[in-house]
């Protein structure tokens, strides 16, 4: 087990290092020249040459990326170009909005699959089984930014349900928090929804088949014990997998929907960031999300060894 | 198993994909064979656009911003003008062209990959494995919009990210059937009788890995449409005045209240494409699943 | 009816006929299948795989998958209870507790996420109404019943830590952790050693010595039966093709396809199953005009392929085939 944990660290801490790498090479590989960025639309050939002097990147490309990754360690993300505010700082503060976007989806997401992705493996071949994984496939394949659009147009501008967009933050106004959060967690859970949906489906019809849930039959725990408790836990390491790939998903389509709904997350920040050219921003935010995929991952394996005993020997 | 039993299944399966029982297999699946359909008759009117509209793309009339549907213009008109079916048409062009682009450019990545991955095995295999995993764990829209934030916006780069983003799912594939294909007994036959590596490559191993890389390509093609549609519709894609459908999409979203017909028929477009080249991907899955336990 | 039977029938299987969906409609697995077991009784239902013995055991505890599977007709009743008529809340009250079941693969027929012990006292806790301690405590008592030693310590332990035999151990003290009447063995020591498969038929003798329970024992193995059986039950392609005592069964078989059984379990190479027969089983879908069996008998004639042949009685003895009376056929012994 912890072999298996510290292997899955290794991989996922490599991820965050090529993202670091890849990202540093990008900046430098690429044309346009960064200080010519951070000096702003109308500085001049001084003020450029100044500004790059300032921010070190008339030093050695390994110099540059020894102090960029050294500060990493110490948590500190470098200063965004627009007004050098350390960028971490900007993180923080957009994190809040971002996280309560993830986490309503992921509500909605684990609500809406699960009963449907059992009900369909259990009833299989029927037409509910049918029309739910119709329901499954559309929704893997509708855009982030239409479903929350149609949401928009039906819910908030012709039935006038919901505003269209907007936030608030939890402690300043729980209800009106939570009101706000109904599209947006609805637009981007129900795209993850359907992706879950299918996983459940498969490893829950999977399970069902296996002598050990025969036996469960046999000594008469009736059906829906032996679902709830026989199946769903063995059914659930696979999905578990899948799991942790929506999440980074979820982060992804923070991106649209904060995009749609006006949300200040960190996908908002991301956007502006590079309509502005503020690389260090963008490289910043890009390193975060990697630590915070990396965590969930290392959540989602240690979460293994509670549902498979032979993981723990 | 004995060398020419081996053989004749590698032919096999590829007989499955071009003529044999694959085909007749897909045939008689309608979802997939009306996804195929879709495609097709898509990527033929938009490749005939110029023919097919009377407007072009990138000019509008003033005096005709933002009306509803008509005779004149079907889906109506932008907000400068331009004929919103027009620019669908031209618009599908880009789309399908960077979702190509995308899937190409992940094929070029991963598939060479995997069969190096696969052949060399070790540590050769071992690292190219990690830097597999390590991409997919990251979220694939946010990676190609901090490529994009780093490169400058523009779809080409976009795509580039998309095909890096997507490249593992390929190599996975490629090394898998490599290595499926590498413990059998004819291709170690095939090395005695002195065959070099390429035609092993060629002869062997491409025409069994073919199946499950067309489903992964089918699959690819989705999900860059999909990207190509984010990140366009962010402003992130495709740089006025070139059309895309997500273009056309983000930038009616403005007058959405008013004016929903273009938003409605761009995304109606999206999620069409990408549930039909899922379709399909499924579809040739099937296919290609039940001659396995055949 | 068997007229040898003393004492009351604990199961009652008559004229049961199970379907199965093929591309060819619904085709009969088990068909027109009779049979009593009464109690404290041990019968033996032999059979090549496809034979539908274990479909019959399946279907009495209604455990046939819902896909693809129908019953055909016929009864089957537990004492004064009609199981195929019952629903399913009744049949959940049955199951595990007035009928435990023992499967062929111990491997997989624990639920490896939860402790040998949980899967044992969940099932009287359902049934008995009895405390988590209690249920617990049951659990450990069973498991050193069945012969598993430290049983309380192994209780806490996970079925990947435990043996085939002794899993196979764990999963006879759950079937008997209500005390049922009746226990259902399908192949109970196919999956396990040689000398492993007679500790488990030993365990199952004592335990059957030392209660009134009955047992239905499921095997392809006629030497397992000659162990522990009272009666024997021979099915063949669906049907029963002969039904007597065990000790009738080994020394004067009255069908040919029982005297091929009998003369394979003599062939040395165990792996094999049935060297002495000739072809295999025909599949569920095939018709046939006459006998069933009569494409691999040597002994088949014409008659034997024109009409269906019915069971025969005679002397408390049933079987199947036209020639009994003219042939006498090898036995075991």
């Amino acid at each position: 087990m912890l072999t298996f944990v510290l292997r899955r660290l290794g991989i996922l801490l490599l991820t965050l290092g090529l993202v670091t790498v890849i990202g540093f090479l990008l900046i430098h590989i690429t044309p346009g020249d960064p200080a010519v960025a951070a000096a702003g639309p109308d500085a001049d050939q001084a003020t450029i040459a100044a500004t790059r002097v300032e921010l070190g990147l008339d030093r050695p490309l390994v110099v540059q990326f020894w102090e960029y990754t050294t500060g990493l360690v110490r948590l500190d993300f470098g200063t965004s170009f627009d007004g050098g505010r350390p960028v971490l700082d900007a993180i923080t503060d957009r994190l809040p909005a971002t996280l309560s976007l993830v986490i309503a989806s992921l509500l909605v997401a684990l609500l809406i699959s699960i009963p449907l992705g059992v009900g369909t493996a259990v009833h299989r071949g029927s037409i509910w089984d049918r029309i739910g994984v119709l329901l499954a496939s559309l929704g893997v394949a509708l855009p982030d930014f239409f479903v929350g659009l149609v949401l928009v147009l039906v819910l908030a501008l012709q039935l006038g349900i919901f505003d269209a967009t907007g936030y608030v933050p939890l402690f300043d106004d729980p209800i009106q928090w939570a009101y706000l959060l109904v599209l947006p967690a609805l637009t981007l859970g129900t795209t993850v929804a359907a992706e879950l949906t299918r996983h459940i489906r498969a490893s829950v019809s999977d399970v069902l088949e296996l002598d050990y849930v025969r036996t469960a039959r046999s000594k008469g725990l009736g059906s829906t014990r032996v679902i709830l408790k026989h199946a769903s836990r063995n059914a659930a390491m696979p999905v578990v997998t899948v799991f942790g790939n929506q999440i980074a998903r979820l982060l992804g389509g923070t991106v649209i929907v904060e995009q749609i709904f006006s949300i200040p997350g960190i996908g908002q920040l991301l956007v502006q960031s590079v309509f502005t050219r503020d690389i260090p921003m963008v490289l910043g935010i890009g390193i975060f999300i990697a630590m915070i995929v990396l965590l969930v991952n290392v959540l989602i394996d240690l979460s293994y060894g509670w549902l498979n005993p032979r993981v723990r020997a | 198993m004995n060398v020419t039993a081996s053989r004749e299944r590698g032919r096999g399966l590829r007989q499955t994909l071009t003529r044999g029982g694959g085909v007749d297999r897909f045939r008689r699946q309608p979802l997939a064979v009306a996804a195929l359909v879709f495609v097709v008759v898509i990527t033929t009117v938009c490749i005939l656009a110029p023919l097919l509209t009377p407007y072009p793309f990138d000019r509008g009339v003033l005096a005709d911003t933002l009306q509803g549907p008509s005779a004149r213009h079907p889906l109506g008109t932008d907000d400068v003008g331009r004929d919103v079916l027009s620019r669908l048409l031209y618009g599908g062009r880009t789309t399908l062209l960077a979702a190509v682009q995308a899937t190409g450019f992940s094929v070029i990545l991963g598939v060479p990959a995997g069969l190096i991955a696969a052949f060399a095995g070790g540590w050769v295999d071992a690292c190219l494995s990690r830097v597999a995993d390590a991409i997919m764990t990251f979220p694939a829209l946010l990676l190609a919009v901090v490529i994009i934030g780093i490169t400058g916006p523009g779809l080409t780069n976009a795509m580039i990210a998309i095909g890096v983003v997507y490249g593992p799912r390929l190599f996975r594939v490629a090394r898998a059937a490599g290595l499926a294909v590498l413990n059998e007994t004819y291709i170690a036959a095939a090395k005695t009788v002195g065959c070099s590596p390429l035609r092993i490559l060629m002869r062997h191993i491409l025409p069994n890995a073919l199946s499950p890389l067309l489903v992964q390509v089918s699959l690819t093609m989705a999900t860059a449409v999909l990207a190509e549609g984010s990140l366009s519709f962010l402003g992130l894609g495709v740089q006025p005045p070139q059309s895309s459908w997500g273009a056309v999409l983000g930038r009616s979203v403005p007058q959405m209240s008013q004016h929903p017909v273009p938003v409605i028929a761009a995304g109606v477009l999206i999620s069409l494409l990408v549930l039909s080249f899922n379709l399909l991907g499924d579809g040739i899955r099937d296919s290609i699943g039940r001659e396995r336990k055949s | 009816m068997n007229t040898d039977l003393v004492g009351q029938h604990v199961l009652d299987i008559n004229h049961l006929t199970v379907e199965f969906r093929t591309v060819s409609g619904w085709s009969p697995a088990v068909r027109d299948l009779s049979l009593t077991i009464g109690r404290n009784e041990v019968f033996g239902l032999v059979g090549e795989s496809g034979s539908g013995k274990s479909v019959s055991a399946m279907s009495i505890l209604g455990l046939l998958p819902r896909r693809g599977t129908r019953i055909g007709g016929g009864h089957v009743r537990l004492g004064k209870t009609d199981l195929l008529g019952a629903t399913s809340k009744q049949l959940d009250q049955v199951r595990g507790s007035r009928v435990g079941m023992i499967f062929q693969e111990p491997m997989t027929s624990l639920n490896p996420a939860y402790t040998i012990g949980e899967q044992i006292a969940e099932s009287v806790r359902r049934h008995r109404g009895a405390t988590r301690r209690q249920a617990w405590d049951r659990a450990v008592s069973l498991l050193s019943r069945v012969g598993i030693p430290t049983a309380a310590r192994n209780a806490e332990r996970y079925p990947h830590h435990f043996s085939g035999g002794m899993r196979q151990r764990a999963m006879i003290a759950m079937a008997l952790a209500c005390e049922p009447e009746l226990l259902i063995a399908d192949e109970p020591t196919t999956a396990l050693d040689v000398t492993v498969q007679a500790l488990i038929l030993d365990l199952i003798a004592e335990l059957r010595a030392e209660s009134d329970m009955s047992v239905l024992l499921i095997t392809h193995d006629l030497a397992v039966v000659s162990e522990v059986a009272d009666r024997v039950g021979v099915m063949y392609a669906g049907e029963l093709v002969e039904q007597a005592s065990t000790a009738d069964v080994f020394n004067a078989p009255q069908h040919p396809y029982t005297s091929g059984l009998l003369s394979s379990i003599l062939a040395l190479d165990s792996t094999r199953e049935f060297a002495g027969i000739p072809g295999s089983v025909p599949s569920v879908d095939r018709e046939f005009p006459g006998c069933r069996f009569a494409d691999r008998c040597a002994f088949a004639t014409d008659a034997c392929t024109i009409s269906p042949v019915a069971l025969r009685r005679s002397a408390g003895r049933i079987h199947r085939c036209l020639r009994s009376d003219e042939l006498v056929l090898e036995g075991a012994r």
